[in-house]
């Protein structure tokens, strides 16, 4: 099928030239300034010594602890992203099909966390959330639990703040594409005399697969990135990646130490990208409507 | 058609941020101007109104004020734009002030350049090693919910007391409570800044009756306010400032002794008009800008000539007999130490938590 | 689909809207509480922070500025990523493949990270901080919200419209333009909310960019609350809600958000 065939022309490095451009002298240059000195042995208070060493990925990738927060790193980013995808889905299948006399005040609301600074929302997390707040208290009066339910520096916390963010982006990554689903091909599924649910999960969804991919990227990424959520609402039971990065960039100023997790946090998160990518455009021969 | 308007208000959109972008940066006066780095909020407020506005007057000159950032977070931006003009002056908590110096990132000063630095008390003049005076400082307190903690408590260790197991909030040890908590436990427990052991040992027995777990000092008031929390280790300026809002809470140095946070002015090496900043230093370090400073938001002043109203004996300390009762840690030591310090913690406490659980 | 399940997805929505609006509500509501510290539920009402705005010009200037660094950032956010997507999903070239993981690692990157290898980068060149600085770190962070979010509309498009058209006689420009764009909008209109929305919120990257006077208003707002915790904050919030807000209105008024899918059979 032509459709199908991507074409191998002149065009494509021109089209990506802008962007690869951008990216590569604004991002990789000054990244890969930044994260060489992740070879260095760089102290505090002292000029940084000449000279290459591995002694900073050895201190990282030989610690038990460590790799336990890599790991932490990588499940909660696999968490928050299946938890906001699931919840974003009705969110934006709602939005998308719905009638429009609604629809701009409930977008609008679908931006609500984006629209005030991480440390605000938290605060107004700490409200509800807190032993005697909204959320307890209302749980006590309603008779659900004894006595109040632990929400804050715990990872039922740091799940819900962080999904608390990723939803909007989940769903706007989402609401175009369940639009431009073609309907009359759900129309021919029910002619043949399949039921809604059977529209959905054999047709609809399929079709709404690069929706689900782009906020998948786009959550995880968010999620690893997170340093703000998992401090204020986490507290030190959960230490990830950027709590370290965090911690030596800006407190004890081993740009070194700090240099070589911040690379391998970029080194698993493209790779996994890559992996994603390649997935991506194979089931894409799939996904197209014929 | 629906994209050409678009376009164009993409275009016009652009254009006027452009200009707004050009336009906010042009007007650079070169001379007779400095810019100061502090910290924002009360700081900031007071800072404008009672130093820089009088100290623009004063010179005929004009002060920047930048307010972004916390003390570790200026330093890291010293250290990204070494030999590149950010700031004139900036302010440094103690151990950022050597580790800057140390690097090569401000310029020497001594009574020379800054003649106030003679009217100091003797450990302002010699803390910052020579890269800056000591222009204030603040002591850790016990903070206390008046209503909830009774008796009033007079030593670290109601903080251990398992009546009030979840009421307690620590700071993580990258933040400043937290250090010298650590540095209190280790005293406590027969060690020092040099042996810090006993202290990770009694910060493991503190974990379960702990909280929350705060790390920002704004964070504090609505846990202090809501009564979640009822004891902490806080700073005295600004729980002072929390009292005068109306907050039931006590403040007092316990009997076991204290260690304050030292506050310094730091003259970039990379600064554009040094004669003004080291004016601009000296201006702070008068008494009547010690004093103002002590009143609004109860930074000791470390300017011997100060002297304050007997209500605020006790709130702040003033004068050489209330210094004298402060400690100040071994500041070099936790420079070089604070990095291993960290990692421990971080290793401890996760510990101590999961066998909690 | 059926009544009952129209309720179920109601009831479900329902929900997960009052999830995402509770913190924002907490923070509207504080806002216009009388005590001189954040306080929930406030005892008693007043408007004197907002009254009070007066005496903080800095966060209004720092409004403006956040506002026009937004806008710009969309504008080039959204050249770059929209070329940047058409090229990733439609064309085959070396390198493809790693170019659409490597812009999507600004987004997984702490914020601080960034923020710290632009500093020194520009450092090096010896220039001045400006507003240059801002918005191209502004961009960079939110070039892979742009890129992916025309990416996912792109990849499922349904190309025999674009072979109509060419089979009609039109040159691939005229293509793109009068009929691949249109069909992107939804894509693009995403795109453009996230670069606007994560550019006006941004606030690690932009604490290592600013100059003393370009402050954006995130920033702004950080370092009061590093400092005090008093309830201004939450009425300059409540108020960049409101703007923001406003902005997307008049924004929708303009574009027609709420007709996003330009063809196809409607209900």
């Amino acid at each position: 099928m032509t459709s199908a065939r991507r074409r191998a022309g002149a065009a494509g490095p021109w089209l990506a030239a802008p962007l690869a451009l951008c990216l590569f002298v604004w991002f990789v240059l000054p990244l890969a300034l930044l994260l060489s000195e992740s070879l260095r042995d760089v102290v505090v208070g002292q000029p940084t010594p000449p000279g290459l060493t591995l002694a900073n990925y050895a201190r990282f990738l030989l610690d038990p602890f460590y790799l336990g927060t890599l790991r932490a790193t990588l499940v909660l980013g696999v968490v928050v992203t299946l938890l906001a995808l699931a919840l974003a889905y009705p969110v934006a299948y709602g939005l998308a099909r719905g009638r429009h006399r609604w629809k701009t005040f409930l977008r609008l609301c679908v931006v609500a966390p984006l629209l005030v600074s991480v440390v605000i929302r938290t605060y107004g997390w700490i409200v509800l959330l807190a032993n005697n707040g909204a959320v307890n208290q209302a749980l006590l009066v309603l008779g659900l639990v004894d006595e109040p339910v632990r929400f804050l520096f715990t990872y039922t916390g740091v799940l819900i703040g962080l999904v608390h963010f990723a939803l909007p982006v989940a769903v706007l990554s989402l609401v175009g594409v369940i639009e431009a689903v073609d309907q009359t091909l759900e129309d021919a599924a029910r002619g043949l005399g399949a039921g809604p649910w059977r529209t959905f999960w054999a047709v609809t969804f399929p079709l709404t697969l690069p929706g689900l991919a782009a906020g998948a990227m786009l959550v995880f990424s968010l999620t690893v990135a997170a340093f703000v959520t998992p401090a204020l609402m986490g507290g030190p039971s959960l230490v990830v990646l950027s709590t370290l990065i965090y911690q030596q960039m800006t407190v004890t100023l081993e740009w070194g130490f700090g240099a070589a997790v911040a690379t391998i946090l970029l080194v698993v998160a493209t790779g996994l990208f890559l992996g994603a990518q390649r997935l991506l455009g194979r089931a894409r021969g799939l996904g197209t409507a014929a | 058609m629906r994209e050409g308007r678009i376009g164009r208000w993409v275009a016009i959109v652009a254009l006027a941020s452009l200009g707004l972008g050009a336009s906010t940066e042009s007007g650079r006066a070169q001379t007779r101007e400095i810019v100061f780095s502090g910290y924002g909020g009360d700081y900031g407020e007071v800072m404008k109104k009672l130093v820089i506005e009088p100290f623009e007057q004063k010179f005929n000159a004009k002060v920047v004020y930048d307010a972004t950032g916390s003390s570790a977070q200026k330093l890291a931006k010293l250290r990204a734009t070494k030999d590149t003009y950010t700031w004139d002056v900036t302010v440094l908590t103690g151990y950022d002030l050597l580790a800057a110096g140390r690097e090569g990132l401000l310029e020497a000063v001594g009574p020379e350049r800054i003649p106030n630095i003679a009217k100091l008390h003797e450990f302002a003049q010699k803390e910052g090693q020579g890269w800056g005076p000591i222009t204030s400082v603040d002591p850790l307190i016990l903070l206390y919910n008046r209503d909830r903690v009774k008796p009033a408590p007079d030593s670290w260790s109601v903080l251990w007391d398992p009546k009030y197991k979840g009421k307690v909030a620590i700071s993580h040890v990258s933040e400043g409570k937290g250090l010298f908590l650590l540095l209190i436990a280790a005293y406590m427990g027969g060690g020092d800044e040099k042996r810090i052991d006993p202290g990770f040992g009694k910060l493991r027995e503190l974990v379960p009756n702990v909280g929350a777990w705060l790390t920002l000092s704004p964070q504090y008031v609505p846990y202090l306010q809501r009564e979640d929390v009822w004891l902490t280790p806080y700073w005295n300026g600004r729980a002072q400032l929390m009292i005068d809002q109306g907050l039931p809470l006590g403040a007092v140095i316990p009997k076991e002794g204290t260690l304050a946070i030292t506050n310094s002015f730091g003259v970039s090496k990379s600064a554009r008009n040094k004669a003004l900043a080291y004016e601009f230093v000296n201006f702070y370090l008068d008494r009547a800008q010690q004093e103002a400073f002590a009143r609004k938001i109860y930074y000791a002043p470390t300017n011997r000539e100060v002297t304050l109203p007997p209500e605020y004996a006790g709130r702040v300390a003033v004068g050489a007999e209330a210094i004298g009762r402060l400690r100040f840690p071994d500041e070099d030591h936790l420079a070089k130490a604070r990095g291993a310090w960290v990692e421990r913690w971080n290793k401890d406490v996760y510990d101590a938590l999961k066998y909690q659980k | 689909m059926s009544r009952r399940g129209r309720l179920l997805l109601g009831a479900v929505n329902a929900a997960i809207y009052a999830f995402l609006l509770a913190p924002i509500l907490v923070v509207v509501v504080v806002s216009f509480g009388d005590a001189a510290y954040l306080q929930f539920p406030p005892r008693r009402l007043s408007l004197r922070w907002y009254t009070d705005l007066g005496e903080y010009p800095d966060f209004v200037r720092s409004f403006w500025l956040s506002l026009g660094l937004a806008a710009a950032t969309t504008a080039v956010s959204g050249v770059l990523g929209i070329l940047g997507a058409l090229a990733l999903v439609r064309h085959r070239f070396p390198g493809r493949d790693l170019l659409g993981a490597l812009v999507m690692a600004p987004a997984a990157l702490p914020g601080l990270v960034t923020g710290i290898a632009l500093l020194q980068f520009f450092s090096l060149f010896r220039t001045e901080p400006s507003f240059w600085r801002l918005l191209l770190g502004h961009v960079v962070v939110t070039l892979p919200y742009v890129v992916r979010s025309v990416a996912a509309v792109l990849a499922g498009l349904d190309r025999s419209l674009e072979e109509a058209a060419r089979g009609l006689g039109a040159g691939p420009w005229a293509v793109t333009r009068l009929v691949t764009l249109p069909l992107i909008k939804p894509g693009v209109i995403a795109g453009a909310l996230f670069a606007f929305i994560l550019s006006f919120d941004n606030v690690v990257v932009s604490i290592f960019l600013t100059t003393p006077r370009l402050v954006p208003l995130p920033t702004q707002i950080y370092n009061y609350v590093e400092s005090s915790a008093r309830p201004i904050i939450a009425s300059i919030s409540t108020l960049q809600i409101a703007v923001i807000v406003a902005m997307l209105l008049l924004a929708e008024r303009l574009i027609g958000f709420s007709r996003l899918y330009t063809g196809g059979t409607e209900r």
